[in-house]
């Protein structure tokens, strides 16, 4: 069970953290809500959004990927694909694929997700719902994932 | 060195990779996206590019560009230092303030 190596998980590969670079942003459609941006209410797209500012309301960002940075701050519910936090978010998330909490993460909700991952010294108050909709998510992947939350959880 | 998941055997999330994709997110330029639909207040203190649907009140601080693309749909009011608008856009019901430029 515990022997199978890394590319036994392509699935898992493919979703590590994206870094786009500022040539890659209009490529990709990426839609960047700056630093200095501060916006309170109603939010929906159908591309990748990268938020650095601040939101509060709600958001629903379906079928893509949705990344709060490092100075971003959300109050909102979050609705996306994919969904990593670096920064601030209050409110429940669901990432329909996959939610990674990065070490800067301070999340204050619970998550709903197919996968997630917790890097160490990400803070992480609520509860945590694996769903059974992951797209072939491999099973020891999802259980390390299950264990890390729970731990995560009892510290506190 | 690279300690992978005795688990998964995957290596762990690379921090500073994290933090260096977050370093460069920093210097994009803020951009509401064509498919992005968006009501409500918004306050920016920095050019902003807008090229989807946005109904409410957009305030701009100091000297900034708020540039307003073809492809946006924008109801409400936009207060900038720089309101730059292209030819052909739908402005609806829209009072722009600031310094307007218009742009083919």
């Amino acid at each position: 069970m515990f022997s199978k190596k890394r590319e036994d998980y392509p699935e898992y590969e493919r979703s590590e953290p994206a870094v786009p670079s500022s040539s890659d942003v209009r490529r990709r459609k990426t839609s960047v809500i700056g630093p200095t941006l501060k916006f309170k209410g109603e939010l929906s797209a159908n591309e990748d959004l990268i938020i650095e500012g601040e939101i509060e309301g709600t958001i629903a960002h379906q079928d893509k990927n949705l990344t709060v940075g490092k100075e971003g701050r959300v109050k909102a519910n979050i609705d996306a694909q994919t969904v990593e936090v670096y920064g601030r978010v209050e409110g429940d998330i669901h990432g329909q694929d996959i939610v990674k909490l990065a070490k800067s993460a301070d999340v204050k909700g619970n998550i709903r997700c197919a996968r997630i991952v917790m890097e160490d010294g990400a803070k992480f108050s609520g509860t945590v719902e694996m769903s059974q909709k992951a797209k072939a998510a491999p099973k020891a992947a999802s259980l390390s994932v299950a264990e890390s939350s729970k731990q995560a959880e009892s510290a506190g | 060195m690279t300690v992978s998941d005795p688990v998964t055997n995957h290596a762990p999330l690379e921090s500073d990779a994290l933090d260096n994709a977050a370093g460069s997110r920093r210097s994009l330029p803020s951009m509401i996206g064509i498919s992005v639909v968006m009501k409500g207040e918004l306050t920016v203190g920095e050019d902003l590019v807008i090229e989807g649907t946005f109904d409410g009140t957009i305030t701009g601080e100091g000297t900034d560009t708020v540039t307003v693309r073809r492809t946006a749909r924008v109801r409400g009011e936009v207060s900038a230092g720089v309101v730059q608008v292209e030819d052909g856009t739908n402005l609806e019901s829209t009072t722009l303030t600031g310094r307007i430029r218009l742009a083919k």
